[in-house]
């Protein structure tokens, strides 16, 4: 992180984009997997009712996604991370297997603890949200 | 993450990188809140902008392609305020208290395995605060707590020594 690459520059927004739900403000968040505004900071992934989320950084340039599950509300579990690139299209299988991935290690960190999974996004997030 | 600088060396990238972030989200934030609490929606907010309402949904959803007059704009637009600038010393402490949620307190944590495939996969923990302390492995999974009231940040698990 004291280097002068890309990758610390990412680094830095990725942080900024972390502590920007750590501290409390507001984020928006896609509701629907398939039918969601590009822009949403953090978005459910396909099947729902796994409770699996991605944080979507998208900048600095390339973006990258986050992924992980709320253990109970305001509290999100980050799991395994992805380039945006190597995730191709919502069709391809690539982003399923990342949410499958990330299922898979939660389960083996916690396998007495169920991920949260509500049909409101209030119940994963107590305030400052915005669906988009 | 910050620290002032000294010195004549240059600033760590992933500070400016950093910097440059943080002051585009917490815009949005600022913008966002302004919104929820006026209760305007979106159509009403593009009818005052002059703008059309797709545009004024996407500069919502995100500050990706904001400038510093679209800031000025919508929020005056939403309540006719505007932004005043100000600086905080990069010393000053940060509102995180990197607390857990309590039923993590004292729980010790495995590494999460390897990925299947290859890739990169610890971008995760080479975010850990400066602060953090010995006996913090890399490959920690991260606990982040948010939410209005719960303002806390972003915490290494510690791992068991191997």
């Amino acid at each position: 992180m004291n280097g002068s690459s890309k990758e610390d520059v990412r680094l830095g927004g990725l942080y900024a984009d972390l502590e920007r739900f750590t501290s409390g403000q507001i984020v928006t968040v896609g509701d629907h997997p398939f039918d969601k505004d590009n822009s949403a900071y953090m978005a459910r992934t396909n099947p729902v009712q796994e409770g699996i989320f991605d944080i979507r950084s998208a900048a600095p340039s390339p973006a990258l996604r986050l992924f992980g599950a709320f253990c109970e509300q305001d509290v999100f579990l980050g799991l395994t991370w992805r380039w945006r690139s190597e995730l191709g299209g919502r069709d391809e299988r690539a982003f399923d297997f990342a949410v499958m991935q990330a299922m898979r290690v939660w389960d083996e960190l916690l396998p007495d603890c169920r991920r949260l999974y509500s049909d409101n996004l209030e119940d994963y997030i107590s305030g400052g949200l915005h669906a988009v | 993450m910050l620290s002032k600088h000294q010195g004549k060396g240059p600033i760590p990238a992933a500070q400016l990188g950093f910097v440059g972030r943080k002051l585009r989200n917490d815009l949005h934030h600022l913008v966002l809140d302004a919104f929820q609490k006026s209760g305007l929606t979106q159509a009403e907010l593009a009818d005052r902008l002059g703008a059309d309402k797709s545009l004024v949904c996407r500069q919502l959803g995100a500050p990706g392609n904001w400038t510093i007059d679209t800031v000025a704009k919508m929020l005056f637009a939403i309540n006719g305020s505007y932004v005043v600038a100000a600086t905080v010393d990069a010393d000053t402490p940060a509102l995180a208290n990197y607390t857990q949620p309590s039923w993590l307190q004292g729980k010790v944590l495995p590494p999460p395995p390897a990925f299947a495939g290859g890739g990169p996969s610890t971008v995760v923990m080479t975010i850990a605060p400066a602060t953090a302390k010995p006996g913090v492995k890399p490959n920690a999974p991260i606990i982040a707590s948010g939410g209005p009231g719960n303002a806390t940040s972003i915490k290494p698990l510690e791992i068991a020594a191997e």
